[in-house]
């Protein structure tokens, strides 16, 4: 937890090796996506974004079991938001919502959440419209 | 977007030489700082920022507002460098609370 003499900082204290280990190889998935990304490699970038997903919810699990809360925290949210940049924006916003359901969470990261799960919510529900109308079109194009 | 590679670059010699720290992690886009640094202890937000020409002083007043805005409440560091002078600002800075 924060510690105010010493300053605002997250505490990290008690973590291993394997777990730096996974960290370190999780923060050069995410960027390589981005520079992916970048270069338009839309896929490749969706496939680490997805990995590095998956290692944020292990790390997360971990620190949760440490009681490393704050920390906890910053790697949950890490993996909502790698899940989006994914296309799994239904992984996304379960998670965000688990998230904002903890009566824990300091107030300024609860706006950053939820200020991410908005515009999550929001290209859900434009995914939805434009998806029912090409379905409708190929059909119509079809018969 | 060379000068922010180069930035960064500078950025991880200045880390360890003045803050006794480590570049940790890449932050989310969003989280208002670059990345996480820290030793075994603690973690703390890094900005960095890298400019050809322009003023590092006001680069780094418009910088420490962003810093102080994190979501996670925490303090940070900016890393300011100006290539056409060879100068950097290396700051440590707190976080403040907004009512």
């Amino acid at each position: 937890m924060m510690d105010r003499q010493k300053g605002q900082a997250i505490s990290r204290k008690g973590l291993d090796s394997a777990f730096v280990e996974e960290e370190t190889r999780k923060s050069n998935l995410i960027l390589e996506a981005n520079l992916l990304k970048e270069r338009g490699h839309r896929q490749e970038a969706a496939d680490r974004f997805a990995e590095a997903a998956q290692i944020e919810e292990r790390l997360s699990e971990r620190l949760a079991e440490k009681g490393l809360v704050d920390k906890y925290f910053v790697h949950r949210f890490s993996a909502a938001s790698c899940w989006a940049q994914a296309g799994n924006i239904y992984q996304a916003i379960v998670m965000c919502e688990e998230l904002l359901a903890r009566s824990d969470l300091s107030e300024g990261l609860r706006q950053r959440i939820q200020g991410h799960l908005q515009i999550l919510r929001a290209r859900r529900e434009q995914w939805f419209v434009s998806l029912v109308s090409d379905v409708t079109a190929e059909v119509m194009l079809e018969s | 977007m060379v000068t922010e590679w180069a930035a960064s670059g500078i950025a991880c010699v200045l880390v360890p030489l003045y803050a006794r720290m480590r570049v940790l992690q890449v932050a989310q886009a969003g989280d208002s700082f670059d990345y996480w640094i820290g030793d075994n202890e603690r973690e703390y937000a890094l900005e960095v920022s890298g400019t050809i020409r322009e003023s590092l002083e006001g680069r780094h007043t418009a910088k420490v507002r962003q810093l102080q805005k994190n979501p996670y409440g925490i303090d940070g560091y900016l890393a300011i460098i100006r290539f056409a002078t060879k100068e950097a600002i290396f700051s440590f800075n707190r976080y403040e609370e907004t009512a």
